[in-house]
């Protein structure tokens, strides 16, 4: 028997985004001046739409990265 | 021929004429500085200009000759380099108000220190993109690189001073450094040629770095032969960079008259059609009818390779800019510092799987140049939008202007594939635009083949700008 699917990633809404801003800017003691917090979460809303589409790729196990990307 | 007309022409006509004797090095780097004093505020391109070390560069050149010494291929060819690579007794800015508070650089970066022992002679820093995040030329501490076709439009960038000081005939050539299309795009914009090689293929050492995993360095020029000659000058490996490849250079300059006899070229497909306007894909159908050109491949999945590329560029530029981050976040362009602070913050796992698929997707690259030896492909989408412009409408959606721009140009640097920008268009309204002409990894030869082949049919060449 297969292992059922996990759900996909979903691109981040603006509410997520601004969660994870908050946690991850904490985590990294990372201050995040009044003036950049919308752009950030703007901006990260757009890595998370690039991170669906890559993530819900089917790569096998298999496929590792390059240690050095040597074309 | 005068010495002001020469700088009209190209580096190796220069060369010539100084190796010759029929014009010094000193009086063609008087005249470049003269020129650019009393051009460069039309086009912004010059950030710093060296004066004083043009001229001894220069003197030095002239001396050599005198003493029946060989000065270099490119003798007395003044040229200049995008701010972000170091230059002796400069702050290195990179764009930014951070950088030009740094110490002045204890020597210069390697690819400057090769193109000057091959006699070129340097003029100074120029304009670019804050920390190279940045396809439109916009800087907010130096003002925009101006497009010297039309001053109110883009010189796109990052590598915007690069690619203008060219076309405004400041310098025979200049240095860039290109991620996702940071060459190739000023390039297409300004209408001149550029190339970003293999990646590993040029030293980066001495530069101000972007994405470990993606820059690339690389020249810019008028004509197919100067961007051979400053390419040769700096081929060869080099220690201080950790990805440059332990390889022997494969000079290109004598093997430009074979043309594209032999080669088999094909056009990308798909995706690299779909989004372009009616003057890139004129462009492109130019090139291939030049060339004889029938066959359409396809490269997949190419919007999740422009995805790869846009996770593995923010999470390493934000990680690598963390620190100064904390403390001088307000000092950052605007234009940069956002998608910066949300690189910082990107998961591990997003930038694990863009490396995997990175792998793949040049896996299916590689399948393509088993069947073809050169692929054809717009450099950027349009031409040169206005300054200031921030969103564009392609096939109905409207973008961010600065994501549509490296559609074309940041899925072929995701694998590293060399590729040689070449101007083989123009909109109605009379703006240039570029034709990548790419080929499989250290086959920049291949490439230069064809650009060389374009540029003799008279199919790419580098307007002169009116006015």
């Amino acid at each position: 028997m297969s292992a059922p699917a996990s759900p996909l990633q979903p691109q981040l809404s603006r509410d997520e985004a601004e969660r994870f801003v908050e946690a991850a800017t904490a985590a990294l003691a990372l201050p995040l001046p009044q003036p950049c917090r919308a752009g950030t979460v703007e901006a990260l809303v757009r890595l998370s739409a690039a991170a669906a589409l890559v993530l819900s790729f089917p790569l096998s196990e298999r496929d590792e990265p390059a240690p050095v990307f040597r074309p | 021929m005068s010495a002001e007309a020469l700088l009209d022409g190209d580096g190796a006509a220069i060369a010539e004429a100084v190796r010759y004797g029929r014009v010094s090095a000193v009086v063609v780097a008087e005249a470049t500085l003269a020129r650019i004093s009393a051009r460069n505020a039309e086009v912004n391109a010059f950030t710093d200009v060296s004066a004083e070390r043009a001229i001894a560069e220069a003197k030095a050149v002239d001396e050599a000759l005198r003493r029946g010494e060989d000065p270099g291929p490119l003798a007395g060819v003044p040229f200049a380099v995008k701010n972000l690579f170091d230059i002796r007794g400069l702050p290195t800015r990179a764009g930014s108000r951070i950088g030009r508070e740094s110490p002045e650089a204890a020597r210069d970066a390697t690819a400057i220190r090769r193109l000057r022992a091959a006699g070129a002679v340097l003029a100074g820093g120029l304009n670019m993109g804050e920390y190279a995040y940045d396809f439109t030329g916009e800087n907010s501490h130096d003002g925009p690189s101006r497009n010297p076709h039309d001053r109110s439009r883009m010189s796109g960038g990052s590598s915007g001073g690069s690619a203008a000081a060219v076309a405004a005939r400041l310098v025979a050539f200049a240095l860039g450094s290109d991620t996702n299309g940071s060459i190739r795009v000023p390039a297409s914009f300004c209408g001149v040629f550029g190339l970003k090689p293999t990646f590993g293929r040029l030293s980066r050492a001495g530069t101000v770095p972007f994405v470990a995993s993606l820059d690339h360095v690389g020249p810019i020029a008028r004509s197919v032969r100067d961007l051979a000659l400053a390419y040769d000058a700096m081929q060869g490996w080099d220690a201080e960079d950790p990805v440059c490849r332990r390889k022997s250079p494969d000079p290109v300059a004598s093997q430009l008259g074979l043309g594209a006899e032999g080669l088999r070229v094909a056009r990308l497909g798909g995706a690299f059609r779909e989004a372009a306007e009616g003057s890139a894909l004129a462009a492109v159908d130019a090139c291939a009818l030049a060339l004889g050109v029938d066959r359409v491949v396809e490269l997949p999945e190419v919007a999740r390779a422009r995805a790869a590329a846009q996770i593995i560029t923010a999470a390493e530029a934000g990680a690598l800019h963390l620190e100064r981050l904390r403390t001088r976040a307000m000092d950052y362009d605007p234009a940069t510092r956002d998608r910066l602070l949300a690189g910082a913050l990107v998961p591990s796992a997003w930038v694990v799987a863009a490396q995997r698929f990175r792998r793949w997707f040049f896996e299916r690259a590689m399948a393509i140049f088993r069947e073809v030896d050169v692929l054809l492909a717009p450099a950027t989408p349009f031409p040169a939008p206005p300054i200031g412009e921030a969103t564009v409408s392609v096939g109905g959606s409207v973008l961010p202007l600065r994501l549509a721009i490296g559609a074309f140009t940041q899925p072929l640097s995701l694998v590293g594939l060399p590729v040689v920008c070449v101007p083989a268009g123009r909109s109605a309204e009379g703006l240039p635009i570029g034709v990548q002409v790419v080929a499989a990894p250290w086959r920049e030869d291949h490439a230069f083949r064809v650009a060389a082949a374009l540029e003799r049919a008279g199919v790419a060449s580098c307007p002169l700008p009116a006015g």
